[in-house]
């Protein structure tokens, strides 16, 4: 067993652990930590698995900005009374989890150590030896040999792949990102005649003054 | 170099993960954390991606889980937006509370 | 010259107007007019003095060594056939002068602007626009890929658009920007289509201009049809930016702009950015001598169509801008033919004179508080006499009279057309009466507006324009005064005789192409004389029509045919045509499509489609709980079954 085997064996370990805090905690907060855990713990399985440009882009996107996100709107929010406080400890629901994480998990790995996947023999995956028998032209996605994949370097591999046979993909999901900015600034927009956040809660947002209204008045002035 | 056993271990723990997000989503009743399990569960199909990816020479693992980083960045703005427009309406955060979709 | 100081020079020439559109865009509304008033015009000048080391530099190199390409980066990298564009620019005589006249030119007239535009509201926009239009030019010229040409090309486009439609709150303005911004599409997608028939059929490695050529002299026959095909859409496009003929109507719409604009990119350097492509685009064009022909004839059609509209018009500026038109025709005759360095000595020249005559103009404008119609003038020259004087001035260089700079590029422009072209004798008669036409309208316009009486009470009221007006005014006039005898005949000690032709021609031989060979002097002589008899009969009878007038202008009108009066004052229809051709059909389409095709047809599918939806989503809503749970459950169950199915039959 290489170290590096090894650092994946604890890492998956953290992983699991994290992920099931997620569910476990009884604070949202606590669940947003433990998804950053898992979150970084998944990067460095990324990286133990030569996906240099996917971990970096998990540590930037999601454990940075997603993540940020997520305690923001915690932090904004908070949510003084948590419809879970009680703890989902007590609940009979927790063992019927555990029960179907723990069979489905033992499924896959049997499914996956047994053959159905990966052939314990000759230690190789069943898609790789379909991908021998096929035509090479067939499967081209399973052309890349690890040599030129490390000698081009994994971010220009990955930005050729995306720009050429997965351009449309690609540009596809362009959009998606371009329709969720437009309508999360159309959900979050202040409906004229919504009504605003109970006082009790709010107060002190609603103490403060209006927002830089001298301001805006000047730039229109100076625009015009 | 990692060793070839790794790879059930992570195909493994990916649905492990993906199992406890959907009880996560099932379960929990704090909006915030269903969202946060759906990204756990996004997250389970990435590694699944990626490890397929490295055990199988190709390079599109990676792509996918490029893609579905993006639509999960994607999903997690328009449910936070949602989120807060629902806290701002003067609503609990309770997702067995809302149901007025159905009218 | 080396490659850094090449690079250097085209960085900073880019940088100062870049950093003043966009300084006079974020700053200006803080800091205020002042700043504006300095930087706007700083900027350019700041960009003049690096065209001014950069001529110095050129001066300084051997003749043969005076093209630099620089590479200042790379932009994309296709790399699926080795195709890059690279940020390319390139300094030889031909961008130099470009860049000396667009900074020169238009430092003045942005000093000019500091005086005109003085009560406007927003001077950070309009020096902000103006910068911006600066750097697109240079962009344009300076550029040695053809990607970074067409994108200069366009946004030449965008800031002539956004400065006509400067005064956005009159729907006038609106429309002709509007108008200006379509055509000039038209002409860059022939651009457009003329570039991908030149990357699909020369299969060149990169698009940088002096690969293109050298493929292109090696794949191309002389006259070949594809070639002929890439000139005349190369043609069209030159043709939509300088307004030639079918494209030239929105040349006069343009001047609804403020009067600098119309000096700046109306007159000096925008509109005869065709003329510029022709000539960089020469290696092609003299592998094609129908397009060649094409041009010269649309070009000299155009000169003689313009003048005569601008005979009837009664806008001051329309008059000025039909004029432009008319000139720019003569400069692309002159490159049609191949005499690319006339051309481009008549581009110079006339960037001088007609700057000044806008500007002038423009005072004139400014002093009977936005009066345009010349009916309304006459004798200005009783209270605005620096401002006649300098009219004066450019009147005398527009027509063609000796010793003035539009005699001399003229002249040497009509003098090789006698020899060489299609129909070479031809188009020098017509060309000789184009020069009739430009000293009848130019004097016509002279006199009506400067002598005479004084129509209303504000000619008495009118002053004489402020200092800041009136200098660029003034310096433009010595210009038009010298710039021909400078540049043809030389000052001794400084310039030498030929001086441009020497500094251009290398441009055009270095690539194996060919000069004009020159008319014996005895032919040169006569051409000369008769071009000359030419302007001066024009200029003359202008004199005594409406000047002396015996016989009075409107005698002579009445006794010209009805037809040719009515197409001049209607500007031979095409606004009209281009309406009836364009605008109405598809608007009628359109009336006819949302009358009778669509309550008829379509909205029945349409509306049945929703009607079904909304019966079966009537059914489906029984489903609906609206607890997310349920959902999710629904979802994972779906998800289970779908991977049981899997695991049976996918073995």
């Amino acid at each position: 067993m290489t170290t590096a085997t090894l650092l994946a064996y604890v890492v998956a370990g953290v992983a699991l652990v994290s992920a099931a805090g997620v569910v476990l905690s009884a604070r949202t907060i606590y669940s947003a930590l433990c998804l950053v855990g898992n979150m970084v713990s998944l990067a460095v399985l990324f990286l133990l698995l030569n996906a240099q440009f996917v971990a970096a882009v998990q540590v930037i996107i999601y454990a940075g900005a997603v993540m940020v996100l997520f305690v923001f709107i915690i932090a904004l929010l908070d949510p003084g009374h948590d419809p879970d406080y009680e703890g989902p400890r007590r609940d009979p629901r927790l063992w019927v989890g555990i029960v179907a994480v723990g069979y489905i998990t033992a499924q896959v790995f049997a499914l996956a150590v047994n053959g159905t996947t990966y052939s314990k023999t000759d230690h190789v995956l069943q898609g790789q030896r379909l991908a021998q028998a096929a035509q090479p032209s067939d499967l081209h996605s399973f052309a890349f040999d690890p040599a030129s994949v490390n000698a081009a370097g994994n971010v220009q591999v990955l930005g050729r792949e995306l720009f050429t046979t997965f351009l449309l993909p690609f540009e596809i999901t362009s959009l998606l990102l371009f329709v969720a900015a437009i309508g999360a600034v159309y959900l979050t927009r202040r409906l004229p005649h919504a009504p605003g956040p109970p006082v009790e809660r709010t107060a002190p947002v609603a103490a403060l003054p209006e927002e830089s209204a001298p301001d805006a008045g000047r730039e229109t002035v100076a625009v015009g | 170099m990692i060793d070839i056993q790794v790879f059930p271990l992570l195909l493994g723990l990916s649905a492990a993960m993906f199992t406890i997000g959907s009880v996560g989503v099932l379960v929990r009743r704090n909006p915030l954390v269903v969202l946060m399990s759906i990204e756990l569960m996004l997250n389970a199909v990435n590694l699944a991606f990626v490890d397929y990816g490295r055990f199988l020479n190709s390079e599109d693992g990676q792509v996918f889980a490029l893609v579905v980083i993006v639509v999960a960045a994607a999903e997690a703005v328009v449910g936070l937006a949602l989120v807060s427009q629902v806290y701002r309406a003067g609503r609990e955060l309770d997702i067995d509370d809302l149901s007025e979709m159905r009218e | 010259m080396s490659t850094t100081l090449a690079g250097t020079l085209a960085v900073l020439l880019f940088a100062f107007p870049l950093a003043g559109a966009l300084g006079n865009a974020l700053l200006g509304p803080r800091l205020g007019r002042r700043f504006c008033n300095i930087v706007g015009p700083g900027v350019v000048l700041a960009g003049f003095v690096c065209a001014v080391v950069a001529l110095v530099a050129l001066l300084g190199a051997h003749e043969d060594a005076r093209s630099t390409t620089v590479t200042l980066w790379s932009w994309l990298d296709l790399g699926l056939h080795g195709l890059k564009v690279n940020v390319d620019i390139t300094i030889d005589p031909l961008s130099v002068l470009m860049c000396l006249v667009i900074t020169g030119v238009g430092f003045l007239i942005h000093w000019y602007s500091v005086g005109y535009m003085g009560h406007d509201e927003s001077p950070w926009r309009f020096f902000s626009y103006m910068n911006l239009f600066i750097f697109s030019m240079l962009l344009l010229v300076l550029a040695a890929d053809l990607v970074i040409l067409i994108v200069g090309w366009a946004m030449v486009a965008l800031s002539s658009y956004l400065l006509i439609g400067y005064y956005y709150d009159r729907p006038s303005a609106v429309q002709a920007a509007r108008k200006a911004f379509i055509t000039q599409v038209v002409g860059d997608v022939a651009l457009y289509l003329a570039a991908f028939m030149i990357v699909t059929n020369l299969r060149v490695p990169s698009l940088q201009l002096p690969t293109i050529f050298a493929y292109a002299r090696d794949s191309f026959p002389q006259g070949g049809a594809l070639i002929t095909g890439i000139c005349v859409l190369l043609a069209i496009g030159a043709f939509a930016k300088s307004a030639q003929f079918p494209l030239h109507t929105w040349l006069p719409d343009a001047m609804e702009g403020p009067t600098p604009v119309s000096a700046l990119i109306h007159a000096a350097t925008m509109v005869t950015a065709g003329v510029y492509l022709i000539a960089r685009f020469h290696t092609l064009f003299d592998l094609a001598p129908i397009a060649q022909g094409v041009v010269a004839c649309v070009g000299m059609g155009t000169a003689v169509m313009a003048g005569v509209i601008a005979l009837s018009q009664i806008d001051i500026k329309r008059v000025i801008a039909y004029s432009t038109m008319s000139q720019i025709g003569l400069m692309i005759f002159a490159v049609g033919i191949g005499a690319y360095s006339a051309g481009m000595f008549h581009f110079a020249t006339h960037a001088v004179f007609k700057a000044l005559l806008f500007m002038a103009a423009g005072n004139v404008i400014h002093a009977l508080h936005d009066e345009q119609d010349i009916r309304l003038m006459g004798g200005l020259g009783l209270t605005m006499r620096a401002t006649e004087r300098c009219f004066l001035s450019g009147s005398l260089a527009l027509a063609g009279i000796p010793i003035f700079a539009g005699f001399f590029s003229k002249e040497e422009l009509l003098g090789l057309g006698w020899l060489h072209g299609p129909w070479a004798p031809t188009l020098y008669a017509v060309g000789v009466g184009v020069n009739i036409l430009t000293g009848l309208y130019t004097f016509r316009l002279f006199f009506t507006v400067f002598r005479g009486e004084p129509v209303t009470a504000r000619t008495y009221a009118a002053h004489e324009a402020p200092p800041s007006m009136l200098m660029p005014v003034v310096i433009l006039a010595i210009g038009s005064l010298v710039a021909g005898i400078a540049l043809l005949l030389g000052i001794p000690g400084v310039v030498g005789r030929f001086f441009l032709a020497d500094f251009l021609d290398p441009v055009f031989t270095a690539d194996g192409g060919r000069l004009l060979s020159e008319p014996a002097t005895s032919t040169a002589f006569l051409t000369v004389l008769v071009g000359t008899a030419g302007s001066l009969i024009g200029s003359g009878l202008a004199l005594q029509w409406w000047y002396q007038r015996k016989p009075d202008a409107q005698v002579i009108a009445a006794k010209v045919p009805r037809v040719l009066t009515q197409l001049s004052l209607h500007k031979f229809y095409f606004d009209e045509i281009y309406d009836a051709l364009l605008v109405r059909p598809p608007r009628r389409l359109a009336r006819a499509l949302r009358t009778v095709v669509e309550p008829e047809y379509a909205d029945g599918w349409v509306e049945g489609v929703g009607r079904a939806a909304a019966s079966l989503s009537e059914t489906f809503r029984m489903l609906q709980t609206g607890r997310l749970r349920d959902y999710a459950t629904g979802m994972l169950v779906a998800a289970g079954a779908f991977v049981v199915v899997l695991a049976v039959f996918v073995r």
